[in-house]
């Protein structure tokens, strides 16, 4: 839940990237920390197994400056992707303001995107949240595998499976190269600051 | 030659083959005897049984009962006597030929009740068929063929298990050429005919009828077998297409029925560029480092999970982390740990508000977008896209384009107050701005100090006050907000003018509630050009750099008069 404190002007909303394993949430934190490095001054904490895969989480957090009067503060976490750390993800789910859902496009990955949204749909109800309530965003990472040969799903197909009935913003995204990482990360942190805008400005 | 002697040699010859000669040549000299005994009713009869069995003996040859042939020699043998003893009386012919009918009946019953199949063929042809399914090797399948083969000349004369062969012996054959490729249904198909095919032959009193049901039924499913292999022949999916065009229940079908048939109306998306690079604007001529450069390298050694439980909690990180650790999110506690909210009591705090974010797809303020464009440097990248006609991206982002206020300084019509000041901060970023660190050191004193003010910092930001006053003198709006920040400074230490050293000749209305003038785009508007030209501005009183004896007096008197 997003932290207001109307004392000293200050908003702070969590927003989590969340989806399958090895699907690019840590590259999408690492891209945006690499990138604004200068200006997002905080350190990103990431803890990783010696295969370089996520253990607990990664958190990076930033103030964007003011918003009408407002200083607006992100915390941007991604949760493990692999399926054993269930528990994990879904504390790191506690407090959510809004989620980045990253599907891998690889044609392999199909399922695993599709078993990954619906245990978030799940985890959120652990909280009486309610997916279809969310600010969400959607990106399908990785779709430079397309140059490659790899064989990757058609949007037509992601969308299809994805967002059929969750009808958000999607984004297709290469987290390795940077391209769409920010504009996915922009549409989540205005998507969510304005669902309290009314609360607040 | 006699005929009776020629008979018996072409008898005696079948003992050991028959042939069709034999077969041809006894028929023949059975009737020259029919014909030169026409008026003995008993050899007609005698011929009529040899006959009989003469026909038998062609079509099945050395497949024949083995009881054929001898009974075939008995039977001449009371022919021989029938015809060699014209002096037989009626009665003692009539015995000797109720004798072949007697033995003539016996041998149609054991022809009769022979099985067409025997067990060690159907176990032959039962084991060929497991084979296929085990492995479809050259060895199993050409072992499959010779069985089904000689089947199929076996029951030649068999019209329904006949039929079930034929089919058994076609799957094989689709099998042997399609191999590991064939439908996968195939063997599966090939074991159910079978299994019909021994039913019937295990069950020599099932019914015509019933046995017609059962190969009908096989005939009818080959069929359809047949037409789906054809059609499938021609819709075969690319194997790499395979994952995408399987039929897989989209994310959330189970939770919510979509109100939209399956190709309609999919939301649009945000196609990925590869002609333009992911961010313009000012970081564009740094040279970025790719994402993951580096890792392992220069990036800090993961942290010691153990050691930072007893630190300090400096980050919600951290204390995300002790959860992890020590809230037992693995153990029975689970569902608890979950429930547990930390923030409430960060709601017991006074001025904390928690909102729980619900989307409503409204349009964010063209604030929002403004400043975050501001943060990732992402204006002219939404140019850039604009300028190439991306209308994809367009189309889902109108309103903030369209939302976006004028950016000309010169403009009053579309003025935000605080993205003026972003602005300018922006502006000058390079340089030493008595405004920006004005405007810095006020932040600073209101963030530091949340109690009353001590003298030193009131007249620090008085004076602040007052130079950003001076500096906006042209933009109302900003000058109002500055009015509105000295007055709620005094409210907040209790003293009516705390930062005004020239309004102490002010009367009460200083301390009563102020209405805040109306902000709304129109009345700003209106405001803005009821303002004197900036020219008449600039010949006001000067401002700059000192404070004007009696600058609050008159602004307070000015807007609260």
């Amino acid at each position: 839940m997003a932290l207001i404190n109307i004392k000293t002007r200050e908003v702070q909303i969590k927003i989590v990237y969340y989806g399958p394993g090895r699907g690019g949430k840590t590259t999408n934190l690492e891209y945006i920390n690499q990138t604004y490095q200068d200006r997002i001054k905080t350190e990103m904490v990431s803890l990783k197994t010696h295969d370089d895969r996520t253990l607990f989480f990664d958190f990076l957090p930033f103030d964007v400056g003011q918003i009408k009067g407002f200083d607006v503060t992100i915390q941007l976490y991604t949760v493990p992707g692999q399926v054993k750390y269930n528990a994990t993800r879904k504390l790191v789910l506690r407090g959510v303001d809004g989620i980045v859902f990253v599907a891998d496009v690889q044609k392999g990955q199909r399922k695993k995107n599709i078993e990954s949204l619906n245990q978030l749909y799940e985890n959120l109800e652990t909280y009486n949240l309610d997916l279809f309530e969310m600010p969400l965003v959607m990106q399908y990472n990785k779709i430079d595998l397309k140059q490659s040969n790899i064989p990757v799903l058609s949007s037509q197909t992601l969308q299809k499976d994805l967002n059929g009935l969750l009808r958000v913003p999607a984004f297709e995204a290469s987290a390795l190269s940077g391209g769409n990482v920010i504009l996915t990360l922009k549409k989540i942190i205005s998507t969510t600051l304005a669902s309290i805008q009314d609360q607040l400005f | 030659m006699n005929s009776l002697i020629e008979l018996k040699q072409v008898i005696d010859s079948m003992k050991s083959f028959v042939e069709k000669d034999d077969i041809d040549n006894f028929q023949q000299q059975l009737s020259i005897i029919e014909g030169q005994y026409t008026d003995k009713t008993a050899v007609i009869s005698v011929i009529k049984m040899m006959q009989s069995m003469g026909r038998y003996l062609g079509s099945r040859k050395e497949n024949a009962h083995e009881d054929t042939i001898p009974m075939l020699d008995s039977i001449f043998s009371e022919l021989e006597k029938l015809v060699s003893n014209p002096d037989f009386t009626t009665e003692q012919s009539n015995h000797i030929l109720s004798g072949c009918i007697q033995n003539y009946k016996s041998l149609k019953n054991k022809i009769a009740s022979q099985p067409l199949v025997t067990a060690t063929e159907i176990q032959e042809l039962k084991a060929v068929i497991l084979a296929v399914d085990w492995e479809i090797s050259d060895q199993t399948l050409k072992t499959f063929d010779e069985v089904t083969r000689r089947l199929l000349l076996r029951l030649k004369s068999h019209k329904i298990l006949h039929s079930f062969v034929r089919i058994i012996h076609s799957m094989g054959r689709y099998i042997a050429s399609k191999k590991a490729n064939a439908h996968k249904d195939s063997i599966s198909f090939l074991r159910s005919v079978f299994e019909n095919f021994e039913k019937i032959i295990q069950t020599p009193e099932m019914q015509f009828p019933e046995k017609k049901k059962l190969i009908e039924s096989d005939i009818n499913a080959f069929h359809n077998f047949k037409r789906e292999i054809a059609s499938a022949g021609k819709n075969i999916p690319d194997h790499a297409d395979k994952t995408e065009d399987e039929n897989i229940q989209p994310a959330l079908s189970h939770v919510k029925i979509s109100p939209k048939t399956a190709e309609q109306d999919v939301v649009p998306l945000h196609p990925l560029s590869q002609e333009k690079p992911a961010m313009t604007g000012p970081l564009d001529s740094k040279i970025l480092t790719p994402a993951l450069t580096g890792r392992g390298k220069g990036l800090p050694a993961p942290r010691d999970v153990m050691d930072e439980l007893f630190s300090m909690k400096e980050s919600p990180a951290d204390e995300l982390l002790d959860a992890i650790h020590l809230e037992g999110i693995h153990g029975p506690d689970q569902q608890e740990t979950m429930n547990r909210d930390k923030s409430a009591k960060e709601l017991q705090k006074e001025g904390i508000k928690n909102f729980i974010p619900r989307r409503k797809d409204n349009e964010p303020i063209p604030e929002i977008g403004n400043r975050l464009d501001e943060f990732f440097s992402l204006d002219i990248s939404e140019t850039d896209d604009a300028a190439m006609g991306n209308k994809i991206h367009h189309a889902l982002v109108p309103e903030e384009k369209d939302d976006l206020p004028a950016s000309d300084d010169n403009s009053t019509d579309a003025i935000v107050p605080f993205q003026y000041e972003d602005e300018s901060f922006e502006e000058n970023l390079d340089n030493e701005d008595p405004v920006k660190e004005a405007r810095d050191r006020l932040q600073s004193l209101v963030k530091t100090h949340e109690g009353s003010l001590a003298d030193n910092s009131l007249k620090i930001m008085d004076n602040d006050l007052f130079h950003l006053k001076t500096h906006w003198q042209d933009d109302p709006d900003k000058t109002m907000l500055i009015d509105i920040a000295a007055w709620l400074l005094g409210i907040i230490n209790d003293q009516p003018e705390p930062v005004s050293r020239d309004a102490r000749g002010l009367d009460d209305r200083d301390t009563k509630p102020v209405s805040v003038p109306p902000t709304s785009e129109k009345s700003k508007s209106e405001q803005s050009k009821s303002e004197k030209p900036t020219s008449e501005k600039l010949e006001s009183p000067p401002l700059v750099n000192s404070p004007a004896p009696g600058f609050w007096g008159k602004l307070k008197s000015k807007l609260f008069s």
